[in-house]
């Protein structure tokens, strides 16, 4: 083809910088996992060492498959490029995955390669519908219905919150994007009721209060997720000196003749009300569960009202939160009721059905509004947008984010049993929060981060029953440390966590977070009473690795997983939603694996094929992967190889 | 993957925004400490009308706002009012909101006299809400899942006839929409394509050619039924009332994408320092209606001073360097459509500068003790493109001065706030003068290199008032008609003017537009109209004729009734 042409070869040659590399092209096909089709309109993405960026163009360009489903992406150069699939009704795919949301394989480049024939399948989302009536039969109209996906979260079955859909005018919801496995639905209804003083610094008579107290205050409905709308428009009602939030969605309650309110409690799927008795519904991928109807009907309530006190005296405008008391079975529980207390230290809940519950607040110390800040963007009625002219000088710093206060956080946790009376004159008196503090450490000869890395590391706690539930609810906030390596956590409500280590500079790996002997980012840290302090947060430069070959038969087998795990089956659960010693690394195209940063200690370690099993951190599943699985010991900076054989799981 | 969305500001943004009506409406629990009484009923507007339960029935006027929720019958009432005028609203999920005394559905009410002691007994008829729904294909006519669809109407909005989203609805995993509630008439309908988010980069995405094996860059336009990326091309679907329209299907059309790239210099001509940034910004019409946050992306320029943007789709957009601070600033106007856009060159230069002084006009009320909570700012008036930048507002000093800095050229109303600034018995902006010319009713053009001084803000605590009845030749009070007053002078019929309202009488015919500026005004009464349609000069000029006019000085208090068939 090139004789034809020779010219224009020739000048390409010429043209061709004798150090630059050749680029690469790869192409191929997106297929239907399961009935072979070729799919349209899937963007592909590629990412990794093959894709070359640049400042100007910081991201790489994307394909767009064709009506035979087929994609090409050029300009990539030597290293290994990992695929993602993206199109609405599949999976996010990667390439040479086994099962929906399973593990895929990166695939290594060469400059000036073609590689063509790349495959990557995708599986079509489940979807789960039906009609949510009210007890008069008539729709409940624009309310929420969410899936949760039943999951094993530190030893422990677990719902965690997964896709939605909302009700159209004949009360139909239908939630797709579900892949396969067990979910519960249901459907949450939270009575909020703002006191109408605080709602009168937006809209009062007399010109409301000021810029700094509605961005106070805003910050803190946004903490309860309560909107802020003024009784006497159609989304709040007022209720004495409360005004009860009607926000889009809400279900309307109806009041009876003697002003007793009858609202709508929480449901989960066919009638319960905690999720730890919803029942499950088994999903397959791609398919359609229909007729997951629900009648929802109103409970009368009751009014739930007391002061809560700080230290130094009431505490004024800070969220009160009611939620099922004990365990509900979910990651996230759904509040009853909420609330903020008034200028005087004052709450009311004003519709509380029966029931237990948990009354809990957390007074996180924060910093000064920002009155600058809002100013930035605007956004009008008519849907345009303004934003400020103020620009930062192109090269300066980022900014280091905010120091965690010195102040305690304070915290109240008040178990109530509600009946059909009402609730008043409770005292609920605030007390400190335990916090953790301690030291940044580095062992080894590479050179020490920089203080802007420092700061970047971020601290989290995680309860240690795997339990993550939203920042909302227990303020388990992220911690930096300061320039001198010092660093300290927030406040939580007392507990049992494990600490988790993000964003680690570059060249370092967590070893662990200790005090004395023990590893707080593996074995649980009891924060229950009191501070916890000179923990001392340890990268080293020597990770421990494993690395080996996984075969079947006489050859590699790349389409292995390599699961890790430790022997001793009682550390299996309570090491929070992210353990430590528990891993998993997919085989590449060769067979070959690798895991960094294990802590020291006995393993099992085992290769099998994913789609074979469904969720590995099954206490039973470990159990039975354990008597087939290769006893290994890791020693600190031990670079360890361990080759496998692909097991067969039944 | 995000899973799920956690509760946000969002929520609280949202209905801030949609109850901005609502907002000047504040309640007040002592003046709810009356005698007379409002007796309702919800019921269908049908041949045999059925009650409706559940409603959500607001009660505002004198002072006093309040809701109830109808029973299983219908009912609501609203005792303890004072003696007043009141207005009626109703809302229900997939019904269309009625206000009692409304001609039509989504029209204004008319207030409801009451004295003390009376009773009212009042009947609001409401309509369960039209539906349009339909499939949206891909360009390969597969299911276009999770892809937002709005009904769409033409609004004046800034002066011009804009398409606005009424409703939205995202479609399922079959393609499928629904969009409900929707009140009778002709609605467009668009979907919007995936706008990358404020501030965002997007990269190319290339389509392989089946026949051709040659690649072209595209990307899925927001498209309006029946599937034309072109707004003007769309046919409107016209609902009656309670009308389910389904079968509106239409597909998303694939356009071609482009680069647009060039270089930026400092104000001596080198090339601007690396990181400076670049917003691309889409016009007005190149943006979907109600997507504006996705009308602005955002570059940094390379070490070389240059700048490149991919993926963009055919359209007007502005091309905006910034530098500093302080701000220094270029701009270019360019039209995309599939070629790409190289070469621009951008030449950074200093951003404007206005100080002025703010000025209380006190007959009653106290000065503010701090100036510091206040602030004075150059508000955009939007023209051309869906996103505005806008100065930061500037602080006052105990002597009244103030100066916005960083300001880019483009058209400006100056503005000022202050707690219950414009609420009946506060203070009110009665004038914001920028070189002899009242921005507040004519906004200002700053241009390049411009320093503008002596802005003066003045705010006073005695607008005018004009009050009255509109009586027919018998004596009658109909209370149909909508009281349209605007300015005398054509040049401040503007849209969104201070000077222009629009309103519906009391049943007894009784109307009030109050913190009025002073100045010559024409007041008329019109049969049917749509509201904000007195923003329409044409409308405006149609009333002309008719019309009185009405002189009011400043915080004058003036009362002129209307006759109809025999003037005033």
């Amino acid at each position: 083809m090139c004789a034809a042409a020779s010219l224009f070869c020739l000048l390409l040659a010429f043209a061709q910088q004798p150090d630059e590399p050749r680029p690469a092209t790869v192409s191929g096909r997106v297929v239907d996992a399961v009935s072979g089709r070729p799919i349209p309109g899937v963007v592909v993405t590629p990412a990794g060492a093959a894709v070359p960026l640049t400042a100007t163009n910081p991201l790489p360009p994307r394909a767009l498959t064709n009506g035979q489903g087929e994609f090409v992406l050029r300009g990539l150069r030597k290293g290994m490029v990992f695929f993602t699939a993206v199109k609405s009704g599949y999976a996010n795919a990667t390439y040479n995955q086994r099962r929906p949301g399973g593990s895929g394989q990166g695939i290594a480049i060469q400059d000036g390669q073609r590689l063509n024939g790349v495959e990557i399948r995708m599986w079509r989302h489940a979807s789960i519908s039906g009609t949510v009536l009210d007890e008069a039969g008539e729709p409940a109209v624009g309310v929420t219905v969410r899936a949760f996906e039943r999951e094993f979260r530190a030893g422990l079955r677990r719902f965690l919150p997964s896709y939605s859909g909302v009700t159209d005018d004949r009360g139909v919801y239908r939630i797709a994007n579900l892949t396969p496995g067990d979910y519960a639905v249901g459907i949450r209804f939270t009575q909020t009721a703002i006191p109408t003083e605080a709602m009168d610094v937006f809209f009062g008579a007399s010109g409301g209060g000021t810029q700094e107290q509605r961005m106070r205050l805003s910050r803190e409905l946004n903490e309860i997720g309560a909107p802020i709308v003024p009784a006497g428009s159609h989304y709040a009602l007022a209720l004495g000196d409360q005004t009860f939030t009607l926000a889009p969605g809400t279900l309307v309650p109806q009041q009876d003749s003697r002003g007793g309110l009858w609202i709508y409690p929480t449901v989960f799927y066919p009638a319960a009300t905690v999720l730890s008795q919803a029942g499950v519904l088994t999903i397959k991928s791609g398919e359609e569960r229909a007729s997951i109807d629900f009648q929802v009907r109103p409970t009368r309530a009751v009014r739930v009202s007391g002061t809560v006190m700080a230290p130094d005296g009431p505490a004024s405008n800070i969220g009160v939160r009611l939620l099922p008391a004990g365990v509900d079975g979910g990651v996230e529980s759904w509040e009853v009721a909420t609330t903020i207390t008034n200028s005087s230290g004052d709450f009311t809940l004003p519709a509380v059905p029966a029931g237990q519950f948990m009354l809990k607040i957390l007074q996180v110390p924060r910093e000064p509004v920002d009155l600058q800040d809002s100013s930035r963007v605007m956004v009008t009625p008519g849907g345009t947008v303004t934003i400020g002219t103020a620009v930062a000088a192109p090269n300066s710093a980022p900014p280091s984010p905010p120091p965690i206060p010195m102040e305690a956080t304070l915290f109240a946790q008040v178990l109530l049993s509600v009946g059909e009376a009402e609730i008043s004159a409770m005292v609920v008196p605030l007390s400190p929060a335990p916090r953790i503090t301690g030291r940044i450490e580095f062992e080894g000869s590479n050179d020490k981060p920089a203080s802007f890395q420092l700061t970047g590391i971020r601290i989290d706690l995680d309860p240690a029953d795997g339990s993550r539930v939203s920042q909302e609810i227990v303020a388990v906030h992220p911690s930096h440390p300061e320039e001198d390596g010092t660093f300290r956590t927030l406040g939580v409500s007392p507990g049992k966590y494990v600490l988790r280590i993000s964003n680690v500079p570059a060249g370092w790996t967590l070893k662990g977070a200790f005090s004395g002997t023990d590893d707080f980012t593996d074995v649980p840290l009891d924060l229950s009473k009191r501070d916890v302090t000179g923990v001392a947060i340890t990268f080293t430069d020597r990770p421990a690795e494993l690395s080996g070959t996984v075969r079947t038969g006489q050859s590699a087998d790349p389409d292995a997983v390599v699961l890790i795990f430790p022997t001793d089956s009682s550390t299996w659960g309570m090491r929070g939603p992210f353990p430590r010693r528990m891993r998993t690394a997919r085989a590449t195209k060769t067979g070959s694996y690798a895991l960094q940063g294990l802590p020291p200690g006995e393993y099992n370690v085992i290769a099998v094929h994913e789609d074979t099993f469904a969720d590995w951190q099954d206490p039973a599943l470990l159990d039975a992967l354990a008597r087939v699985a290769q006893q290994i010991r890791i020693v600190e900076g031990e670079r360890k190889i361990q080759d496998l054989t692909t097991a067969v799981i039944r | 993957m995000v899973r799920f969305a956690s509760r946000s500001a969002v929520v609280a943004i949202a209905l801030l925004t949609s109850i901005a009506g609502a907002h000047a409406q504040s309640r007040d629990r002592a003046s709810s400490l009356g005698t007379a009484t409002i007796l309702g009923t919800a019921v269908s507007y049908e041949p045999e009308p059925r009650p409706v339960r559940r409603v959500r029935v607001t009660c505002t006027g004198s002072g006093f706002a309040a809701t109830a929720i109808t029973d299983d019958r219908g009912r609501f009432v609203f005792a303890g009012l004072k003696a007043g005028r009141y207005t009626v609203t109703a809302t229900k999920d997939a019904w269309v909101t009625s206000a009692y005394g409304a001609k039509r559905p989504s029209r204004p009410g008319s207030a409801i006299p009451l004295a003390n002691g009376q009773t009212a007994s009042i009947t609001l008829a409401m309509i369960r809400g039209s539906v349009i729904t339909g499939v949206l294909l891909d360009y390969n006519n597969q299911p276009a899942a999770d892809t937002s669809v709005s009904a769409l109407r033409y609004v004046v909005q800034d002066g011009s006839r804009r398409l606005s989203p009424v409703a939205s609805a995202t479609t399922d995993d079959r393609g499928v929409y629904r969009i409900y509630g929707l009140a009778p008439g002709d609605y467009f309908v668009g979907a919007a394509a995936r706008a990358a988010s404020l501030g965002s980069t997007s990269s190319e995405l290339r389509l392989l050619d089946e026949r051709r094996g040659t690649e072209r860059t595209v990307a899925l336009a927001s498209t309006y039924f029946p599937g034309t990326p072109v707004a003007t091309q769309a046919i409107a679907v016209t609902l009656g009332p309670a009308q389910e329209r389904d079968g509106v299907d239409f597909a998303l059309q694939l356009v071609p994408t482009a680069r647009v790239e060039g270089s930026v210099t400092t104000t001596d001509g080198s090339p601007a320092l690396a990181g400076t940034q670049v917003n691309l910004i889409a016009s007005a019409q190149t943006t979907f209606p109600g997507t504006a946050f996705g009308a602005l992306r955002s570059a940094r320029v390379s070490t070389e001073g240059t700048f490149s943007f991919v993926d963009v789709a055919p359209g007007t957009y502005t091309v905006l360097a910034r530098g500093g601070p302080p701000l220094t600033w270029a701009s270019a106007e360019i039209a995309v459509d599939g070629e790409n856009v190289t070469g621009l060159s951008l030449g950074l230069q200093p951003g404007m500068t206005l100080t002025g002084q703010l000025k209380f006009d006190a007959m009653r009320l106290k000065l503010p003790a701090d100036l510091g909570s206040m602030r004075v700012a150059l508000q955009p008036v939007q023209s051309q493109g869906a996103v505005t930048l806008a100065p930061s507002g500037a602080r006052i000093d105990a002597s009244g001065r103030f100066e916005i800095t960083g300001i880019l050229p483009g058209r400006y109303r100056l503005t000022a706030s202050l707690p219950g600034l414009g609420r009946p018995g506060n203070w009110y902006l009665r004038s914001a003068v920028v070189n002899g010319q009242d921005t507040i009713d004519m906004p200002i053009e700053i241009r390049p290199n411009e320093l503008i001084r002596d802005a003066l803000v003045t705010l006073s605590d005695h607008p005018a008032q004009l009050t009255g009845t509109v009586q027919n030749a018998a004596g009658g009070a109909p209370n149909e008609f909508t009281v349209i007053l605007f300015p005398a002078d054509q040049a401040l019929w503007l849209a969104q003017s201070r000077r222009i309202h629009g309103l519906r009488p009391s049943a007894d015919g009784a109307f009030s537009f109050s913190v009025l500026p002073p100045g010559e005004y024409l007041l008329a009464a019109i049969d049917d109209v749509e509201p904000n349609e007195w923003f329409d000069p044409a409308l405006l000029q149609r009333l002309v004729p008719t019309a009185m006019k009405v002189v009011l000085a400043d915080g004058e208090q003036k009362v002129q009734d209307i006759r109809l068939g025999g003037g005033g």
